[in-house]
């Protein structure tokens, strides 16, 4: 059982590096090089499941696709932006304050027009991720 | 399945908390993102009023970040107290004490879905650890 505060002003950022979720077959891509990460909590156990969250600042890109395979994603978007989302020939500018979500194994466009801050609240948590897709491409960290 | 976005207008639409089984005059919630839209997620903003006070086992994973106000928390004789920009993360099944003085307005997500885990442990099909 846990309950921790995590002050705004104590994240430390990195980046996945070479580690992300969308390799292969680039490497390195956007979100090993562009996307600065801080992990803030995860829970893996039985009995609390499998819950991830990172606050991310990602630098603007042009539109490339992105499929979220394997895992389920709210995104809340705490400043800048707007972040683009092309989906199903529609596209959505996200403001702060807006949340999106993709669901398992969904393609999206994703844009970021001018750099944003945004929380991701995922399932399975990053770690558990990248673990499982080392282990299906034979990718050793 | 699809992509969606829920917009700050419309996910700010708050409603009386009936977490505890009662609506709330002092809890307001909403739940922008909730199934069937997503099959693991609850999201959306909550704003407690003044003088809120609540003793709570989380019945889920919880993260909160704090957007206005304070919110004081005790949990196995610790307390500390979330502001602006802070953000909280609660495990299921944590006993919490929780207190504000002036108010506070966040954005949380739990996991797994909040109101069918919640039927679901009354129903006892489940509790969570601790309990």
């Amino acid at each position: 059982m846990e309950c921790k505060l995590i002050k705004g002003d104590s994240l430390k950022f990195g980046t996945y590096g070479f580690e992300h979720i969308n390799l292969p077959p680039e490497r390195p891509n956007y979100w090993d090089t562009q996307v600065k990460v801080a992990k803030i909590a995860q829970s893996t156990s039985l009995t609390t499941g499998r819950f991830g969250v990172t606050l991310e600042i990602a630098s603007p890109c042009k539109p490339f696709k992105h499929k979220f395979a394997g895992y389920e994603e709210v995104v809340y978007i705490v400043s800048g932006g707007p972040l683009k989302i092309g989906y199903k020939g529609n596209t959505y500018e996200a403001y702060p304050g807006d949340f999106l979500i993709s669901p398992m194994g969904e393609e999206i466009t994703w844009e970021v027009v001018k750099e944003v801050t945004y929380i991701t609240c995922h399932t399975p948590p990053v770690d558990i991720i990248i673990k499982e897709r080392q282990e299906k491409y034979g990718l050793k960290k | 399945m699809t992509c969606i976005i829920v917009r700050e207008e419309q996910a700010k639409k708050l409603e009386p908390s009936r977490v505890t089984g009662t609506p709330s005059d002092k809890a307001f919630i909403s739940q922008a993102i909730a199934s069937p839209v997503s099959k693991h997620m609850t999201g959306g903003y909550i704003r407690l009023k003044a003088g809120y006070v609540k003793d709570f086992v989380s019945p889920v994973d919880e993260i909160d970040m704090f957007i206005e106000g304070s919110l004081t928390y005790t949990y196995e004789g610790k307390t500390f107290t979330a502001q602006k920009g802070d953000i909280v993360f609660i495990q299921q099944g944590t006993k919490v004490h929780f207190v504000t003085e002036e108010g506070c307005f966040a954005f949380f997500v739990t996991y797994p879905l909040m109101q069918e885990t919640i039927e679901a442990l009354k129903k006892g099909a489940q509790k969570p650890h601790g309990e």
